[in-house]
């Protein structure tokens, strides 16, 4: 019982501590892309035309970095918080598992919100998703929100290693990078030529199911190792 | 109440050992005083305690389960330390909000007037405080959340002399109210001893003793007469310390005196005093005591 009540309010508790933070950030590249568009609408961002980006496409990277910062911070600024208010190290891990689905949900949901609103008021735009002009909508959401996961879970091993081991967290950037890279060459085609990959495979184009399987396997694998690293960690008492 | 049992205890760090085999009982409902030198392995025993970290073997037990992990002993005990607050940006009232949303007794009211008494005002962020001030407001946490063992290590240090008067009268008003298990380490043993049911002290890793406050200082004392007689008396006790001066020797002794001895001090005309707490674990901590 006791259990069940702790854990929700972790969850609850993460969730909206971390959403202010991204209340926070997603109104800066609001602030910023809509200055970008007013003002140097022909410079190009992501090797695409300012003028060719919705809030979405814009938003993806940016969103990207602000979770892999999130998942470094992650332990360091709760667990040891929550251990000395008497809070398990399972009941921080499967928070923090929780909370960052759905803040990257959260995130994902504005980004696309926004964009909505944009199509209804410019019609003509060119890429309202980075999958491609025809991409469904669902899929977008769906990718933007595992892949900005993914990288949550990068900096959260990275997190988690320095937090454990100290310098020797080290290797786990390489690890990180590992994963992070992998889940990106999973993408990279799709981003570009989306629609043609979709519905032509062929022997050297990764299929959409593998693409989001591989990603969702290297979510999975980064959290268990966190919650491996985490299960018996020493709190550092500073 | 809880009981608190350590079993062939150790930790390690490296080539150092922290602890070598603990095995101590605490009885719930007691205030205890953990004292022992800098370095001596205090905070490594309160930290095994508060599931900061597992030993290396051997087994603890609180209220009879393994406390690490464990989400019906971990929100039971309270492990209070000088706390860094440099990074803290939230305010005082927030830190009193997290407490009580994760503390099944935390008493709001109590916390609030504890931190009225100790002058400390609630929409400060806990980084703008004093030392003095985040160390009372460590304590008010610790008190406030009335778990059934709450631990204080040093959390007294950056106190001025009155503030930590008002947190012992704070801490013994409130254990009559709420009887629980308190332990304080401490090096500040002569102003806090009458806080003390029972004494541990640690040295080098180990349990040099356990005992009730009295019982203990009823066995220590110093003896003092010409160098002859008190020879005679010390030559089958327990000596901690000696002092020479001119043909006048003084000893500190421990142990229990039987009646035969105190006739045998009458006899030799010896003279007792007895000796703090303070004094007792200086002298069995000293670098000089063989047994030490």
């Amino acid at each position: 019982m006791l259990k069940k009540g702790v854990l929700r309010k972790v969850a609850v508790d993460m969730t909206l501590i971390q959403a202010k933070w991204a209340a926070w950030f997603i109104g800066i590249v609001f602030a910023i892309y809509v200055l970008f568009r007013i003002f140097t609408p022909n410079v190009e961002v992501h090797s695409v035309s300012m003028e060719t980006h919705s809030f979405l496409t814009m938003a993806y990277s940016p969103s990207k970095v602000f979770m892999l910062v999130l998942g470094i911070l992650s332990v360091s600024s709760f667990l040891p918080f929550y251990v000395q208010h008497g809070v398990t190290r399972r009941d921080y891990f499967y928070g923090a598992s929780f909370s960052s689905t759905v803040l990257t949900a959260g995130l994902m949901a504005i980004a696309w919100l926004v964009t909505i609103i944009e199509q209804v008021i410019r019609p003509d735009m060119i890429n309202p998703s980075f999958l491609g002009p025809d991409a469904s909508w669902l899929l977008t959401a769906f990718i933007f929100t595992l892949v900005i996961l993914a990288y949550f879970a990068g900096g959260w091993l990275i997190g988690a290693g320095f937090y454990r081991y100290g310098a020797g967290g080290l290797l786990f950037i390489l690890l990180a990078i590992l994963f992070i890279s992998f889940v990106e060459s999973l993408w990279e085609f799709k981003q570009t030529h989306f629609l043609l990959l979709y519905f032509n495979f062929s022997d050297e184009q990764i299929p959409m199911s593998v693409s989001l399987l591989g990603t969702i396997a290297t979510i999975i694998v980064s959290f268990l190792i966190v919650r491996l690293m985490t299960k018996r960690v020493r709190i550092k008492i500073k | 109440m809880f009981d608190i049992q350590f079993e062939n205890v150790c930790v390690t760090f490296g080539e150092t050992e922290a602890l070598k085999n603990i095995n101590l009982h605490l009885e719930g409902g007691k205030i205890y005083g953990l004292i022992g030198r800098n370095g001596a392995g205090k905070t490594t025993l309160l930290s095994l305690l508060a599931s900061y970290r597992e030993p290396d073997s051997g087994k603890i037990t609180v209220n009879g389960q393994k406390p690490f992990e464990n989400p019906e002993i971990m929100p039971e005990i309270t492990f209070i330390y000088e706390k860094d607050y440099s990074d803290e940006s939230e305010k005082v009232k927030g830190l009193l909000d997290a407490a009580e949303r994760y503390r099944p007794r935390f008493d709001r009211k109590y916390a609030e007037e504890l931190l009225t008494r100790f002058g400390i005002p609630l929409d400060k962020p806990a980084k703008s405080l004093s030392k003095g001030k985040k160390a009372a407001l460590n304590v008010t946490l610790g008190l406030a959340n009335r778990t059934e063992v709450t631990i204080f290590d040093e959390a007294y240090l950056g106190m001025d002399a009155p503030t930590r008067e008002i947190f012992y009268r704070a801490l013994m008003e409130d254990y009559t109210d709420h009887p629980r298990t308190f332990i304080l380490s401490t090096h500040l043993v002569s102003e806090m001893d009458y806080l003390f049911e029972e004494v541990v002290i640690l040295h080098k890793g180990q349990i040099l003793l356990k005992e009730p406050v009295e019982e203990l200082l009823e066995q220590a004392r110093a003896v003092t007469g010409t160098r002859e007689k008190v020879n005679e008396f010390i030559s089958d006790m327990k000596v901690l310390e000696t002092q020479e001066l001119g043909g006048v020797k003084r000893a500190v002794m421990y142990g229990k005196l039987s009646e035969e001895k105190m006739k045998k001090a009458e006899q030799l005309e010896l003279e007792f005093e007895t000796i703090s707490l303070q004094d007792l674990f200086i002298h069995l901590t000293s670098e000089a005591n063989p047994d030490a």
